[in-house]
C-alpha cells in the first residue's frame, strides 16, 4: 500500500518512459511471440507483456540497467515461470473441472465443428508420415502438454532428443497442415 | 497449394520450430533469449515464422478432450494416462471382482481353445480388453463378443452393440469380426464395428479391411474393401454394401462418451443411445423411425437429449418413471426451422 502512494507521488522521469515507449515499439511482437510460445496462449502473453511493461516503467534505477531489451525479457520470462507455476498448482488442486465444454449436442453438426475435424484429420495423416518415436515425443508435449525432462524419462531417451523429434515434428505437421488450407 | 511469400520457407520453419522448442525448453532458456532476438532480428521472416509457429503450438495445446484422446491413443499408447489397457490376466482378476457386482459378464466356457471367450459390457459402460495376440478391443455400452482364436485363425464375433478394434497383424492368422450377415477381414488395422439389430456399420480408422456380404455354399458374397476415414454399411432389407466416409471422431467419439451420427434414421439412432440410457427410449409409431438425424448425443446427458428432441424434431417426448416414450406431436406435423 505504501509503495503505491510513494509510486504515485514519485513522477518517473520523461526519458524513462520515452525508452520503455521505445521498446514497446521495436519489440512488442517479439515479446508477444516470446510470451505466446512460452504459455501456449496470446491471450496470457498479451496480458503479462502488459505486466511486464508496467514493471520497466515503475522501475527504482531505470539508469543502471544496461540493457533495457535484456531485462524486460528477463522480467516477462519470470512472468511466464510464474504463471506456469501457477496453472500446475490449478491443475492438481482437486475438484476443479479443466474443461467446461458447453457442446450443443442437438446442432447440426456446425461447420466449425467440420473445420476442426477436417484440420484434426490432416494432423492425424501428417503425424502418420513420421517416424513413430517423432510423433510420440511430438504428441506427448504439445498436446499432452508434458515437458522434455518427463517425456525423456517415459521414452528413455535424453531430453536433447526429446526436444529434436518434437522440433522436426513440429515443422513438419506446420507446413503440412498449412499447405493443404491454401486455396 | 504452392508456396505463396508468406508462407515461411522450409528452412526457417524448421529454425522457427527449434527456437520454439528450445525457449520452451526450461533449462537454458534463460541462456537463449538473447541469440532468439538476434535471430528475429536478423530478418523480418524470421519472427513472422516463429509466430506461425507459436500460434500452431497453441492451437495443438487447446484441442477438444476428444481431439486429445485420440491422438495420444494412437501416437502414445502407453504414455496415455487415460486409457487402461489391461493385459488378459489382470483383465480376468478384475472380471473376478467384477462378477459379484454385476459390473461386467464373463463367460468363460472352457480354457482350451476352441471354446469362445465372451466378453459382454453392461447398458452405460465402455470396456477394453487386450486378446490374447495383443489386439485391443474397445467395448461400447450393453455389447458382447465371442473370441475365439485358433492355429490359424482368429475370429471374433460381434453379437451386439459395438466395438472399436486395434489389430495386431499376422500374416498367417488372419482377424476376422463376424456381425450379424456380413464378415469383416482386417489386413493390419484400427476399425469399428457397430451392430444395430441386423444393420451393421464398419468404419475404418487406419489401414484396411475387407468386408463380406453373406455368400452360400456355391458362391461366397462380394466383397468391399475399405480404409482409412471409410465406412462401409450393410443394409438388412436391400441387403446390399455400401461405401461412404467417415471421421474418426464420428466412428469412435463413443469411447470419449459422445455418440456420432451422421444422416442416421432415428430409429438407429435411439437403438444406440438405448445402450447408454439408463431408462429404455421407445419409439412409438413406425412415422418416427425413418427422420433423419445429424449430431451428437452425450451417453453422460442422454436424458437433456432427449428432452430437447422436439426443437428439432415433429414430436414429443414423454419422461416416464421406467422408460421415456417419443411419439409424433399431432399438434406440429410440420418440421420446425433450425433456428
Amino acid at each position: 500500500m505504501k509503495q503505491a502512494d510513494t509510486m504515485a507521488e514519485t513522477a518517473i522521469p520523461h526519458g524513462h518512459v520515452a525508452s520503455v515507449a521505445a521498446l514497446f515499439r521495436e519489440h512488442n511482437r517479439a515479446l508477444l511471440a516470446f510470451l505466446q510460445c512460452r504459455l501456449g496462449s496470446l491471450a496470457d502473453a498479451q496480458e503479462l507483456a502488459q505486466e511486464a511493461y508496467v514493471r520497466m516503467l515503475t522501475l527504482e534505477h531505470p539508469e543502471q540497467i544496461d540493457s533495457m531489451r535484456a531485462f524486460l525479457f528477463r522480467i516477462a520470462a519470470n512472468l511466464a515461470v510464474d504463471r506456469l507455476r501457477m496453472r500446475k498448482l490449478r491443475e492438481a488442486a482437486p475438484g476443479e473441472s479443466l474443461e467446461p465444454e458447453p457442446e450443443l449436442h442437438l446442432a447440426p453438426v456446425p461447420e466449425r465443428h467440420v473445420a476442426a475435424a477436417e484440420q484434426w484429420r490432416e494432423l492425424h495423416e501428417a503425424l502418420r508420415e513420421l517416424p513413430a518415436k517423432t510423433s510420440h515425443a511430438f504428441v506427448l508435449h504439445a498436446i499432452e502438454g508434458r515437458d522434455f525432462e518427463a517425456i525423456a524419462q517415459t521414452m528413455k531417451l535424453s531430453a536433447r532428443m526429446v526436444r529434436y523429434h518434437v522440433t522436426r515434428a513440429l515443422a513438419h505437421c506446420r507446413a503440412r497442415i498449412e499447405e493443404r488450407e491454401m486455396p | 497449394m504452392a508456396n505463396t511469400p508468406q508462407h515461411p520457407d522450409e528452412h526457417v520453419l524448421l529454425a522457427a520450430a527449434d527456437w520454439w522448442t528450445r525457449l520452451r525448453d526450461p533449462h537454458g532458456a534463460e541462456a537463449s533469449l538473447e541469440q532468439w532476438l538476434d535471430w528475429t532480428a536478423q530478418d523480418e521472416r524470421h519472427l513472422t515464422a516463429f509466430e506461425y509457429v507459436s500460434a500452431f503450438g497453441e492451437r495443438l495445446g487447446t484441442l477438444d478432450a476428444t481431439a486429445r484422446r485420440q491422438l495420444l491413443d494412437e501416437f502414445a499408447p502407453p504414455a496415455a494416462p487415460r486409457r487402461r489397457w489391461l493385459p488378459l490376466a489382470a483383465a480376468a482378476a478384475v472380471v473376478a471382482l467384477a462378477i459379484g457386482t454385476g459390473f461386467m459378464l464373463w463367460g468363460r466356457l472352457a480354457g482350451e481353445a476352441g471354446a469362445p471367450t465372451i466378453y459382454a459390457s453392461t447398458t452405460g459402460q465402455n470396456r477394453d480388453i487386450v486378446l490374447a495376440d495383443g489386439s485391443k478391443v474397445a467395448l461400447g455400452g450393453a455389447s458382447r463378443l465371442s473370441v475365439r482364436f485358433s492355429r490359424g485363425e482368429r475370429r471374433v464375433s460381434l453379437e451386439a452393440g459395438e466395438a472399436y478394434f486395434q489389430v495386431v497383424h499376422d500374416a498367417q492368422r488372419p482377424f476376422e469380426v463376424v456381425a450379424g450377415d456380413i464378415t469383416v477381414r482386417d489386413i493390419g488395422t484400427a476399425f469399428d464395428v457397430r451392430r444395430t439389430g441386423a444393420r451393421v456399420a464398419v468404419a475404418v480408422i487406419q489401414g484396411q479391411v475387407r468386408v463380406a456380404e453373406p455368400g452360400n455354399a456355391s458362391t461366397p458374397g462380394h466383397t468391399l474393401d475399405a480404409g482409412a476415414d471409410q465406412r462401409v454399411a450393410w443394409d438388412p432389407v436391400a441387403r446390399t454394401l455400401s461405401l461412404g466416409m467417415v471421421t474418426p471422431e464420428q466412428a469412435i467419439g463413443w469411447r470419449s462418451d459422445r455418440l456420432e451420427f451422421v444422416d442416421e434414421s432415428l430409429a438407429v439412432v435411439i437403438a444406440n443411445v438405448n445402450r447408454y440410457s439408463s431408462r429404455p427410449v421407445r419409439l412409438d409409431g413406425t412415422d418416427l423411425a425413418g427422420l433423419s438425424f445429424t449430431g451428437t448425443v452425450r451417453t453422460d446427458e442422454i436424458d437433456s437429449w432427449l428432452r430437447a428432441l422436439p426443437q428439432v424434431f415433429p414430436l414429443q417426448v414423454n419422461m416416464g418413471e421406467h422408460a421415456v416414450t417419443l411419439s409424433v406431436n399431432a399438434a406440429a406435423r410440420a418440421v420446425p426451422s433450425r433456428r
